[in-house]
């Protein structure tokens, strides 16, 4: 009876000590540039300037986004647009942001299977969810906190970060990041690839089309 | 080790796995109205739809078998209205797309759309409840239906999780930090819209 009654004390006082500093989800930080980045590729015409910036470092999905996002085939791209016109306003829509990898037609891998723009959340925290149902056991109730708290905010951070659709009257500015899966599972998914842009204008429906190489 | 020593565990264990079953949890989300600055209306009649999609929106967080439901979709036609109400100098209310190119009266059509909802939380009371909610603002010119004005307003808002007695008040909280952040960062994209004071002038 009495190692009973300890082996639940132990139990209790265990789940009391790892409730201590576990469990909370750091917000992770915002990305804010002050200037346009070295690796961000720019494209121009007479209204618009759009700059995107493909995050192919690990340290950068890291620290941005909470996961080696390169390592898990999400491609992760950050737009800066300006509207350099002065009487236009342009429509920028997410799903008029088309990736076109080398040798393949838009929106298609080189073999031809479809990739998706979205919330890339969805895939990392896919992976943290499957690490975690292998988890059991009073022991290891801290470290699945922690792991819970780290994807539910890796995912809440994918969609925060988004950029948003919006129009853009002349003289402003926006920016955000697309998020593109799948890409090959290494920085060179950005090889020969370019983001096909179609912007519309409000008032006559003009479409102004650009493609963007990712690489040089 | 006799039948009577080991009761204790086995009530816990039957506990720890009745606790563990799947339920589902309705989020509170009643709001009160954002306090907002006095601004300009644009002198424009807006046809605000308010259709069937808002008014059911919901989010569903899942956690460990644990579902928790957030009714968005009534604090948002509260917030709609407001937002419309003070921005605009007169508002008419309808339920489709349709109905509103159909009011001669109007000078645009408004369309609010919940987008997407998102949180992130820990296990422990003091864990940090981190709230997202993206809603988009359409505003289309009656009559040719063109788009002329589109915002994607993202609102966060972070609150302490609290214990098994505390959390509904931090969640009412949380809440409300949601829709403050919401009601004030639609009114500066309202205020702040040359597309929209384009049509009024």
């Amino acid at each position: 009876m009495w190692l009973s009654s300890c082996k639940i004390c132990a139990a209790i006082l265990s789940l009391t000590l790892l409730e201590s500093g576990c469990g909370t989800a750091p917000k992770l930080p915002d990305y804010r540039p002050g200037a346009t980045a070295p690796t961000a590729r720019i494209g121009r015409d007479a209204a618009v300037e759009i700059s995107l910036d493909p995050f192919i470092e690990r340290h950068r999905t890291e620290q941005f986004f909470g996961i080696d996002a390169v390592g898990k085939g999400i491609g992760i791209v950050f737009v800066h647009i300006s509207n350099k016109s002065l009487d236009r306003t342009l429509l920028v829509e997410k799903k008029n942001f088309e990736l076109v990898p080398v040798g393949a037609a838009g929106g298609q891998t080189a073999n031809g299977n479809k990739i998706e723009r979205g919330t890339g959340g969805a895939q990392a925290t896919a992976w943290l969810g499957a690490s975690m149902a292998s988890l059991g056991g009073l022991a290891l109730i801290g470290f699945a906190s922690s792991s819970i708290s780290h994807s539910t905010e890796v995912q809440r951070n994918f969609v925060g970060k988004e950029m948003p659709d919006q129009t853009l009257a002349p003289g402003q500015a926006m920016e955000g990041f697309l998020y593109f899966t799948p890409v090959p599972k290494n920085p060179g998914w950005i090889r020969g690839a370019a983001v096909k842009v179609n912007l519309t204008e409000t008032k006559t429906r003009q479409p102004l089309v650009m493609s963007i190489p990712l690489s040089q | 080790m006799n039948c009577k020593s080991s009761l204790p565990t086995t009530i816990l264990s039957v506990s720890l796995l009745i606790l563990g079953a799947g339920c589902a949890h309705v989020v509170p989300t009643s709001v009160k109205p954002t306090a907002m600055s006095a601004g300009d209306k644009l002198p424009l009649n807006a046809a605000l739809v308010l259709n069937k999609d808002l008014a059911d929106y919901k989010y569903e967080f899942h956690m460990m078998g644990d579902t928790w439901v957030y009714r968005f979709g009534e604090p948002l036609q509260d917030y709609a209205r407001r937002m419309a109400a003070a921005s605009f100098q007169r508002v008419d209310e309808t339920s489709s797309a349709e109905k509103a190119f159909a009011n001669p009266s109007a000078d645009i059509v408004l369309v609010p759309r919940a987008v997407k909802a998102d949180e992130s939380t820990g296990l422990m009371a003091k864990s940090k409840v981190n709230l997202t909610l993206v809603i988009e603002w359409t505003a289309k010119d009656r009559a040719t239906q063109n788009t002329v004005w589109l915002k994607t307003i993202t609102a966060d808002a972070s609150e302490v999780q609290g214990s098994v007695f505390s959390g509904s008040k931090h969640l009412a909280i949380l809440m409300q930090k949601l829709f403050d952040d919401l009601s004030t960062k639609t009114r500066e994209a309202f205020q702040n819209a040359p597309e929209l004071r384009a049509i009024a002038h």
